[in-house]
This record gives structure tokens, sequence and C-alpha cells, in this order.
């Protein structure tokens, strides 16, 4: 049943259009920072790349900030899918269809995630087309490629289930949509503001969304990242079953 | 012992506002019976039908759906029944043939029956000529035949109809009469109207809904 719902989650963005203008969007903007960092390496290194000498290494410089503002971008693309999934439902009447089905809460909220992550990987695969093209001209770090792909798509999870959580308590999508975007940035803000803050604090920077990302995007993986990632999903998940759960004894209508 | 009673409510209430109080309502109902809610509005109608749904749950009291307790049998209850809400829950960049195939995935009607499922619901509601249209270009009365659709596609025994006649012209109501008289055979049905010449050859029972308080109609005994 998590696949049925997961499924007419994700196809049902292709009718309605709202996909196709996110990604037309989404490609538009990342495509220009995409030609933005080229641009920059290439005017850097133009005489190292004439000479094929001490090449500098083009995934530190080009796709290792591609992600990095691509991480951003969907800072306002997650809280718009899930918005769309849950709010923008309860508004028009349809969460009530699943309600009204013999469907547990999970089974609903799972499922509705796991079609708005396909419609995150989908918004996301161009994206990762772009430093591929690299390689028909010059070599990339496949390594580190890879890992920031792991990265993004576990910040993705992680920026979806909050998103999820926020979406789930509101009656009202822009508003929903404006505090997801806001929490998700004092989640990221985190790591900095604590520097600012009494030294027995700066634990806290380990709470921060972007801070867990740093490894993959380098390179590196990470258990400690990867259980961050994983946990935060899963306790914003949970909070919004259990929130849906409890919707119906405190509401007078949905 | 068996409980015969599709539905059975002991003394439910639920208070939210000053103004919408719902206190002790029981009633039973069986197969072949229909009740029907009267009253102005907010007086308690659409909340009844909720809180039969489950979509709501009570503060106090029971609702037993075939002898199932909603509240710790949700799932299994739900199975039971079919809901119309007053707003209607459609998708409307769908066509009614997706929008009704997509309801009997979620009400888990086995693959192999959905098919027909959607060909039984097409044909009640009489929504032929309208299953490739998308249900957002369609008139209001249409709309609420895809409503009535989604309600029936898994003929539950209990049918739960918020003013199902609303947006409905002269000839859909008959047919539409027609309709629940037929289905009343093997049902039990729930609605909620504001006119009584719309159900009066259908409801043997009627709940009268007041703020001053509930009147309970039971044509079976002729007692009020």
């Amino acid at each position: 049943m998590i696949l049925t719902i997961a499924q007419h989650e994700f196809l049902k963005s292709f009718k309605t259009g709202h996909l196709w203008k996110l990604l037309a969007l989404c490609q538009f903007i990342l495509g220009l920072i995409f030609y933005w960092l080229m641009e920059d390496f290439i005017l850097k290194h133009q005489q190292q790349l004439l000479e094929h000498t001490n090449m500098p290494g083009i995934t530190e410089a080009v796709v290792h900030p591609l992600f990095a503002w691509t991480a951003l971008i969907f800072f306002f693309i997650t809280p718009l899918l899930a918005v769309h999934s849950l709010t923008h439902e309860r508004k028009t009447h349809t969460l009530e269809l699943f309600i009204m089905a013999p469907l547990s809460s999970a089974d609903i909220i799972v499922g509705k995630f796991l079609g708005a992550f396909l419609k995150q990987l989908f918004l996301l695969l161009p994206v990762l087309l772009m430093p591929l093209f690299i390689t028909l001209h010059d070599k990339i770090d496949i390594g580190q490629f890879l890992s920031g792909v792991l990265g993004l798509v576990l910040l993705l999870s992680a920026n979806l289930s909050l998103s999820f959580f926020i979406a789930s308590l509101s009656k009202e999508p822009l508003l929903a949509m404006l505090v997801s975007i806001i929490v998700l940035f004092l989640f990221s803000l985190l790591e900095w503001s604590v520097d600012f803050l009494d030294p027995a604090l700066h634990g806290l920077k380990e709470f921060a969304l972007l801070y867990h990302c740093k490894n993959f995007l380098s390179g590196i993986i990470h258990t400690r990242d990867i259980l961050y990632y994983g946990l935060f999903s899963f306790i914003f998940l949970f909070l919004s079953v259990q929130r849906l759960d409890k919707e119906s004894q405190f509401k007078k209508n949905l | 012992m068996i409980d015969i009673n599709l539905i059975r409510v002991e003394k439910i209430g639920y208070v939210r506002q000053p103004q919408l109080k719902l206190t002790e309502l029981s009633f039973t109902l069986q197969a072949g019976e229909c009740l029907a809610l009267l009253g102005t509005n907010g007086t308690g109608k659409t909340t009844t039908l909720n809180l039969l749904a489950g979509l709501i749950q009570p503060d106090r009291g029971s609702i037993w759906i075939k002898g199932l307790n909603i509240k710790t049998h949700k799932q299994a209850a739900k199975r039971q029944i079919g809901f119309l809400p007053d707003r209607l829950p459609l998708y409307h960049d769908l066509t009614v043939q997706e929008y009704l195939k997509f309801i009997s995935q979620l009400r888990q009607i086995p693959k192999p029956d959905i098919k027909e499922a959607i060909e039984y619901a097409i044909e009640e509601v009489e929504l032929k000529d309208y299953r490739h249209h998308l249900i957002g270009i369609l008139s209001k009365g249409l709309k609420q035949r895809v409503g009535i659709a989604q309600a029936i596609i898994h003929r539950p025994p209990i049918l739960l109809l918020d003013e199902p006649t609303q947006g409905l012209d002269g000839n859909q109501i008959d047919r539409f009469q027609r309709l629940l008289t037929e289905y009343k055979k093997e049902a039990a049905i729930i609605l909620s109207t504001h006119y009584v010449n719309e159900i009066e050859n259908i409801c043997n029972k009627i709940i009268q809904f007041s703020t001053a308080g509930n009147l309970f109609y039971d044509f079976n005994h002729c007692t009020t």
C-alpha cells in the first residue's frame, strides 16, 4: 500500500505539471551556476589546461561547489514538495481520502514521503549529469563525486522529513512552506552561530544539517554522518506519523 | 453475543465549540435501514458523519461497526464504510477513471477486481460518457456523482452521505434515490440533508438535530 501511495504521489505531479516547472527552474539556476563555476575554473587555470601540466582538481573546484549550491537550492524546493504533499491535500480535502481508507497513519506518511523523495531524486538527476559532462574532456574524482551524491541524497531525505513534519502541523500551505524554509536554514546556521556562543555549546554544531554533508562533499564517508541523517529522517517522520494519528482527536474537521 | 446491527452508536459525545455540542447520541442501524440526519447548519450533522467515518474521535461513548469498536479496530471498521464528505475529496487533474482506479487501490480492492469495481461505480452513477474527462472540468453535479462513485466503489455495507444531493438536478435526484433504494437492500445508509422530501421514501429513521436537543424518530416502531 505504501508503494501505491508513493507511486500516486510521484505520478500525480507530472499530471499537474508542477514538477516539470520545478525541473525547468532548478535546471536553469543550477545550469547557470555550473556554467559560472566552469568559466571561473577555465579562466583561472587556462595556462595549465593548455600545457596539460599540474592539472588542478576539477572535482574540488567545480563539482564540490555545484553540490553545495544544489543543497542550498533544495532548501527552497523540498518544503514546496512536502507542503504540496500534505498541507495542500489537507486544504483541498483529498487527504481525507487517505484517512478514510483502511490505512495506518504510518502507511500514509511513509508512502507520501517516498513519493516526494522520488520527486526530489527526479529533480536531482539532471544536476548529477552536469559533472559527468566534464568527463568528456577531463577526469573527475569518481569517488568524491559518488560520495557527494550520497551526501546530497541523505541531506535531501533529512530536509524532507523535517518539512513533512512542519507540513503536517499546518492547514496553510504558504505558511507551512515559509516556516519549513526558515527552520531548515536555522538548522544549517546552527553550525556558524555556535561560534558566537559559549564554547561549552559548540557541540550543538553536530546538529547542523549542512555540517554533516561537508565530509561527503569532500569524498569522506563517515558512519557518524550516515547515522545522523538516518536518525534525523526517522525522528521527524515518526513525529509526522504521531501528528497525523492525533489529528482526529484534536481537530473538529480535518 | 452476535451483534446484528451494522452500526451501533452508544451515547457518543463531542464538544469542541460552544455552538457545537453533540451529547448522548445513541442509535442502531441494520442492513436495509436508512437513517436521515436533519437539521439546520451547525447542529452537528456533519460532525456525526465524520465521527462515524472515523475521521474524528468522540470525547465519550463508543461506535461499533459490524461489532468492531471503531476506536480499537479502526482499519477493519473503515473497510466496511463508504463515505461521501460534504467537501468533495477530488483530484481535479485526474480523469474520472484514473481517480476511481486510485480509490479502489486505496480501499484495497484486489487487483483482478479493480476493473469490475470501476465499471460498477461508473455504471451506478451514470458516468460512462465522462470516464475519460478530467474531473476539474466537470460540472458540480457530475463532480458530486464522482464523489458518490468513490463512496460505493468497494460496495461497503455501510454508506455515509453528507448532503449527497447538493448540486444534482431534479432528474439526477430521482436517479440517485433509485440508487439508494436499491443499495439499501443489503446495506445501512446514513445521510444528512436539509430537505425532508428527498428522504421520505427511503429513510425509516430520522434524527432531527437542533440546538435545543435531538429528536429521534423510528418509523419501524412508529415512535418518536
